[in-house]
């Protein structure tokens, strides 16, 4: 009876129109998108990398970041406090308690996912696609993005599971945005804070608001990556 | 032609299943469980580390703390899931055993709220006496100010003072985050804000935050911390022995020493009220 009454009362919160609610979603969507828009690019090139390339110390950084997989988010955003605030080394960029300072923290968290799944992504691949492009005189990184575009699903499983993670944690956004209103304060720090409130119900409609977000980008992307996609 | 029958599990799986059900059947009898929910406040300045484990070694009941704000522990109360509740916001409180959720509200002591800030004091609020006063200063200079913003008790007082001054608290430097105490004292720190606190918290925080004591002792300011058992009558389940004799032994001579002796840098942080309960 309860849940019934929490499901309507997240769809009630959702068409309410209420501000705040629309203005923490967007902070929520903002700082995990932009942080995956960093990450992406750099954590594929060093799977890539790690899954074609031999050099000493390969298989130490493949378990480094597969161990990384584990790290609790708190502790990410704890490092990067110490970073950040007045009196440490990076003080004086005053990033403490900012949207930045939590994308910076969504970054971090989110690159040993991207790029253990891009690892395995490029290390399936049929080596065929890498050899033909490299045949027809593609230049490594024509020839390496050939690859990836053959592993792109399992690449963008990645980049959903990345996005997973960082748009539902909360302890580094936390730790280092502060929970400020219409600032620094997203759909899961949003819910820590209705909590604390004793407002259980609201803080399940504000996870199940999460939850519509989260499908409707499922959703749209398994649309676009076409017949491939959603098999 | 020998037929094996595979009857059962082989010897040495057989083995660690018997000796699994000798160990879950020779569990000792539990402790008597009593489930005790606080807010943050008491947690932060460390008053529970020394009176839980006092309790414990004078009654032989083993605590189970939960701590959280106080909308969520008087929830936990609400829905009978803890034994008893301390927090630091007589309404609500007062709201659970008229409700019929709580049995009776005891005191349990007492201090006071700050309002604190930076050294240089933009709004000039330094050794004023009203707090009512000072809040208007700190609105009209339009300074930096951290509220909890979580319908804590601290946030409630804040509220209450700005209802009294006659403003809405809204303006560029004022900043609702959803903190405890200890990490809105730390966010005030790193912004030079002012901000409201317990006397406890902030003997704890002071030093980090470099934030200083601006203006204390008006009346209005008062903070009193109180203990709800939890009704038996309407929560089948609770553990109404336990909870008892929690608080007798909160409002005992003994424990009332230990939360008055109790010091933060060497400061005396909690009170005890002056006539018994």
């Amino acid at each position: 009876m309860e849940m019934l009454l929490t499901i309507r009362q997240a769809f009630a919160l959702l068409f309410s129109g209420d501000p705040e609610l629309w203005t923490t979603i967007w902070i929520s969507l903002r700082v995990s998108l932009i942080a995956l828009a960093i990450a992406t690019p750099v954590a594929v090139t060093v799977g890539y990398a790690l899954a074609q390339t031999r050099f000493p110390g390969r298989r130490v950084l493949i378990v480094l970041i597969q161990g990384l997989l584990s790290f609790p988010t708190v502790v990410v955003g704890l490092v990067l406090y110490i970073l950040l605030t007045r009196q440490g080394p990076l003080g004086s960029w005053q990033l403490l308690f900012t949207q930045d300072a939590m994308i910076i923290g969504q970054a971090v968290i989110a690159f040993p996912v991207l790029a253990a799944f891009a690892l395995a992504a490029v290390q399936g691949a049929d080596p065929r696609a890498h050899e033909t492009a490299v045949s027809l005189g593609a230049s490594p990184l024509r020839a390496a993005l050939t690859t990836l575009l053959e592993v792109r699903f399992a690449v963008v499983a990645g980049v959903f599971n990345g996005f997973g993670r960082v748009i539902s944690e909360v302890g580094c956004a936390m730790m280092v945005g502060g929970n400020i209103a219409g600032v620094t304060r997203n759909i899961p720090t949003a819910i820590a804070l209705e909590t604390s409130k004793g407002d259980f119900a609201q803080g399940v409609a504000l996870g199940m608001v999460l939850m519509l977000f989260a499908l409707g980008i499922s959703i749209a992307l398994g649309l676009l990556q076409g017949r491939g996609g959603l098999k | 032609m020998k037929l094996r029958l595979r009857s059962g599990l082989p010897p040495l799986a057989r083995a660690c299943l018997a000796a699994l059900l000798c160990v879950l059947a020779a569990a000792p009898a539990a402790a008597v469980q009593f489930r005790l929910a606080a807010t943050h406040t008491l947690e932060d300045s460390g008053l529970l580390k020394v009176l839980i484990p006092a309790f414990e070694a004078n009654s032989g009941v083993k605590v189970r703390l939960s701590i959280g704000g106080t909308g969520q522990v008087v929830k936990l109360a609400a829905n009978g899931d803890v034994d008893a509740v301390l927090s630091h916001v007589k309404t609500e409180e007062e709201k659970l055993v008229s409700t019929g959720a709580g049995l009776r509200r005891y005191v349990v002591a007492y201090n006071d709220f700050f309002l604190v800030g930076p050294a240089q004091d933009p709004a000039r609020i330094r050794g004023m006496r009203d707090a009512v006063e000072a809040m208007r200063k700190i609105y009209e200079a339009k300074a930096r100010f951290v509220s909890r913003g979580d319908e804590s008790g601290t946030h409630l007082k804040e509220k209450f003072l700005w209802h009294s001054a006659g403003i809405v608290p809204k303006w560029d430097g004022y900043v609702s985050a959803g903190l405890g105490m200890g990490r809105v004292l730390l966010m005030a720190g790193e912004f030079r804000a002012y901000t409201l606190a317990d006397r406890a918290t902030f003997a704890v925080f002071r030093a980090r935050t470099g934030l200083e004591k601006l203006l204390a002792g008006d009346s209005r300011l008062y903070n009193e911390y109180g203990v709800v058992t939890v009704n038996p009558a309407k929560f089948p389940g609770i553990n109404f022995d336990a909870a008892g004799q929690f608080v007798s032994w909160l409002t005992s001579a003994r424990a009332q020493q230990l939360i008055a002796g109790f010091r933060v840098a060497g400061e005396q942080v909690f009170f005890i009220p002056a006539k018994a309960n």
